[in-house]
C-alpha cells in the first residue's frame, strides 16, 4: 500500500461536512442503525467499504510485508529518524516484550546481522527498483 | 416489501424542538426523491421513498450526507447509517414510537454536540522500515534468509505487528492530546494509509478551540504523520447502539 497523501499541507482544513470522501466510512459503518429496519444493497456498501478499509490480517498482507523489508536499504539506518520518537521504541512493547538491559544487547547484535543483511540486499537490489519511488505515486 | 417502489428511506431521527425544514433539499435515488417529516409521537424521522436499486453509489451517498448535513444546521439530529430502509411507513412509525425514549435520550445526551473527525496518515513504508530497524523479532526473522513461504509469512506477521503497535501508538497520542478538549471520543474503522481515525464528540461552543487545538496537534507531527480535520459532522459515531464486538476491541 503506497497511499502517499497529496496535499503538502499540515492539516487538510475541510469545508463544512467534508469531501465526501473523508467521510464515507463514516456514512457507510456508523450512524444509527436498527435492528427492524431493513439494510439493503449491501453488496453496493461491502464493496465501497472494502476499498477504503485496511485489510488487517491476511496472507497477503504478510508476503508484502515481508517482501517491503527484505527489500529495504538499510543504509537508510545513518539518515536521521523521520518519525517522531513516540511512534518508536517498537522493541519494547511490540511484537517482542523483552527487558530493556536485554534489548541494548539485542540491538547491538542485530546490527551486524543488518550488515550482512545488507549485503544481501544490494544483489537484490540491482534487480528490482528502490522502493522509495513506488512512495512517491500513491494509489490513485 | 415485495414491492420495491413502497420501501421508505430513512435519513435521520429528531426531536420535537427540531424545525425539520426540508426545503431546497432532496434525497437518494434519481431523479431525487421528495423528503418528508414522518411524526412518530415525540419524536420524528426524515424520510422519503427508497429508490428501487439503491446502491452505495457516491450519488446516493452524497445525498445522504447532504440531507443529514442540511438538518443538523437546525439541530440535534440522529444520523442514519447509509442504506437504512424501512419496509413501510407504518411499520417505522410504529418502531419509532416504541423506541422513542431511548431516541429521545439519545437526543438530548447529544444536544449541542457534534462529531470531529480526525484521521492521521503515515506513509506504511516508513513504518516497515521502522519496524525492520529496530524490532529485535524481525532482523532475527529477516537474516535468518528465511527460503520457505512459511518463513516469509512468519516475518510478514512480525512487521504487520510492529505496524500495528506503531499506528496504535500514533492513535492513541492523538487521542491523549485532543480528549481533554472533547467530550467523547470514538475509533472509526481502519483505512487504507491511516494511521489513526478518530472521532470526537464537541460541545458546539468549544467547535472552534478544538479545531484549534487539532491544528497545532497537526503541526506538532508534521510532515511525517499528516492530520486530516473533517467536521463539524452529525453525530455519526456516537449513536450506534453498541454491540459486544464492538465494546471489545480485537486482541
Amino acid at each position: 500500500m503506497t497511499m502517499v497523501p497529496r496535499q503538502t499541507s499540515t492539516v487538510s482544513r475541510s469545508q463544512r461536512g467534508g469531501t465526501l470522501y473523508d467521510v464515507l466510512d463514516l456514512i457507510l459503518d456508523k450512524g444509527l442503525v436498527i435492528d427492524a429496519y431493513i439494510r439493503v444493497s449491501l453488496v453496493g456498501i461491502e464493496i465501497l467499504t472494502i476499498d477504503i478499509r485496511v485489510v488487517v490480517a491476511s496472507v497477503d498482507t504478510y508476503l508484502r510485508f515481508a517482501e517491503a523489508v527484505n527489500r529495504l536499504d538499510l543504509s537508510s539506518r545513518s539518515q536521521p529518524r523521520t518519525l517522531p520518537e513516540f511512534v518508536g521504541d517498537l522493541e519494547e512493547s511490540g511484537a517482542s516484550r523483552k527487558t530493556k538491559g536485554a534489548l541494548s544487547g539485542a540491538a547491538e547484535s542485530v546490527t551486524g546481522a543488518f550488515r550482512r543483511g545488507r549485503e544481501r540486499l544490494t544483489e537484490r537490489e540491482s534487480r528490482s527498483p528502490p522502493e522509495s519511488r513506488r512512495s512517491e505515486k500513491g494509489d490513485d | 416489501m415485495t414491492d420495491a417502489n413502497k420501501l421508505t428511506y430513512v435519513y435521520g431521527i429528531v426531536g420535537p424542538g427540531h424545525p425539520c425544514d426540508l426545503t431546497d433539499i432532496t434525497g437518494v435515488g434519481d431523479p431525487p426523491s421528495v423528503l418528508r417529516r414522518l411524526d412518530a409521537g415525540t419524536i420524528a424521522a426524515v424520510v422519503g421513498d427508497a429508490p428501487a436499486e439503491l446502491r452505495a453509489k457516491r450519488r446516493d451517498v452524497h445525498a445522504h450526507q447532504a440531507v443529514i448535513d442540511h438538518l443538523i444546521k437546525q439541530g440535534t439530529v440522529l444520523p442514519m447509517r447509509f442504506g437504512v430502509v424501512a419496509g413501510d411507513e407504518e411499520s417505522l412509525r410504529q418502531e419509532l414510537v416504541e423506541d422513542a425514549d431511548m431516541h429521545l435520550a439519545m437526543l438530548e445526551d447529544l444536544q449541542g454536540r457534534l462529531e470531529v473527525n480526525v484521521k492521521a496518515f503515515v506513509d506504511e513504508d516508513e513504518l516497515v522500515r521502522r519496524a525492520a530497524l529496530e524490532d529485535p523479532t524481525i532482523q532475527q526473522l529477516r537474516d535468518q534468509s528465511a527460503e520457505t513461504i512459511e518463513d516469509q509469512i512468519r516475518l510478514g506477521e512480525a512487521v504487520a505487528a510492529a505496524v500495528d503497535v506503531a499506528r496504535q501508538r500514533i492513535a492513541e497520542h492523538i487521542v491523549d492530546l485532543l480528549a481533554g478538549n472533547a467530550v467523547r471520543t470514538a475509533e472509526g474503522p481502519p483505512i487504507k494509509g491511516a494511521a489513526a481515525n478518530l472521532s470526537f464528540l464537541v460541545d458546539r461552543d468549544d467547535l472552534s478551540s478544538f479545531a484549534e487545538r487539532v491544528d497545532e496537534v497537526a503541526a506538532e507531527l508534521a510532515p511525517e504523520i499528516r492530520v486530516q480535520r473533517v467536521g463539524p459532522l452529525a453525530p455519526y459515531s456516537f449513536v450506534a447502539v453498541a454491540t459486544d464486538s464492538e465494546l471489545q476491541p480485537e486482541e
